[in-house]
């Protein structure tokens, strides 16, 4: 019996997972739905929450204990210029897999 | 005595249109790399932007000095002698030379895919030796382009064996015909051929708008998926 290994993911494509989430979700994602649907760990989540808050494609909003993660305007033009981010990238070479 | 071109004088000034057009074209890859690094933040878009930057202000520089070049010189075949150039030309030839290798350096290291300052600075450090220590300047920038612009090229055609991309093999010839480009210019500096600086111009503008319309199809093709 073969196990058939996926390709890896490149960042951006892990991008547009995460962000795919929260729109599918009208906009507003808890942590628990992100790391179900973006085949992530936790840390990894984690770590990719982080940068896409700085980077302002996502909002974080606490209340209480509780945390929603909402998708920004500019969240919601990446995901809508994906593809032609993802061709010129691969197009000139730019993609790095996964880290 | 310094030569860096050979031109024909019937050439001035379509070579300002040629410069011109790289121009834009440079500008253009430049501004849409920096736009998507702002989404991406990934580290090759903006040594990619990086290095279209440096390429547009190399020819800004080429057409400033062309143009006034243009109103000084008629008749004849001509060479542009970096000694006897005036203080301020001859700055700007060599920030001119610098900012070319320097866009070169940037793709190279992207074609280079490791994540080394020491390497970069390397880079930087063995162009500008070759340049200093050559005194024959316009040799040496165009034997570093080539060298570079064929590790670039080859790049290309093994990110298209592996992607199977068609705008990727555009990529590759662009900058393939960019190594003709800079293998003519050196034939034409060796055996003082100004007609080669002509062809060498006219591969260029080929490998220029290979590139560009690599570009193009990304766009053309995002929308048709988006």
């Amino acid at each position: 019996m073969s196990l058939k290994m996926e390709r890896k993911r490149t960042k951006l494509e892990v991008i547009r997972d995460i962000l795919r989430v929260i729109q599918e979700r009208n906009g507003r994602a808890k942590p628990t739905r992100i790391l179900y649907k973006s085949n992530l760990s936790h840390i990894m989540m984690k770590e990719y929450l982080a940068d896409l808050i700085s980077r302002g494609l996502i909002k974080e909003n606490k209340s209480g204990d509780s945390r929603v993660y909402s998708l920004t305007e500019k969240g919601a033009k990446y995901l809508s210029e994906y593809s032609t981010i993802a061709n010129f990238m691969e197009s000139f070479g730019l993609n790095e897999s996964e880290v | 005595m310094q030569i860096l071109h050979i031109m024909p004088s019937w050439f001035w000034g379509t070579n300002l249109v040629f410069e011109c057009l790289f121009l834009l074209f440079s500008i253009v890859i430049a501004v849409y790399a920096f736009r998507i690094y702002k989404f991406t933040n990934q580290r090759e878009l903006k040594i990619f932007g990086a290095a279209f930057s440096f390429l547009a202000i190399a020819h800004l520089i080429l057409i400033l000095l062309n143009s006034f070049f243009l109103s000084l010189i008629g008749g004849g075949f001509r060479g542009l002698e970096i000694e006897e150039m005036l203080g301020l030309k001859n700055i700007l030839m060599f920030i001119y030379v610098g900012f070319f290798l320097l866009g070169l350096i940037n793709l190279t290291y992207i074609a280079l895919k490791i994540k080394s300052t020491r390497s970069y600075i390397l880079l930087i450090l063995i162009s500008a030796l070759t340049l200093c220590c050559n005194p024959n300047t316009g040799f040496s920038v165009y034997t570093l382009s080539a060298i570079f612009f064929l590790f670039i090229s080859l790049y290309y055609l093994n990110e298209f064996r592996k992607t199977h991309n068609k705008n990727t093999l555009l990529v590759f010839i662009g900058f393939a015909l960019l190594f003709f480009n800079s293998s003519l210019l050196v034939i034409s500096l060796i055996k003082e051929i100004s007609a080669s600086y002509v062809l060498a111009y006219l591969i260029e503008a080929l490998g220029y708008f290979s590139i560009t319309f690599s570009f193009i199809n990304v766009f053309k093709d995002g929308k048709k998926k988006n």
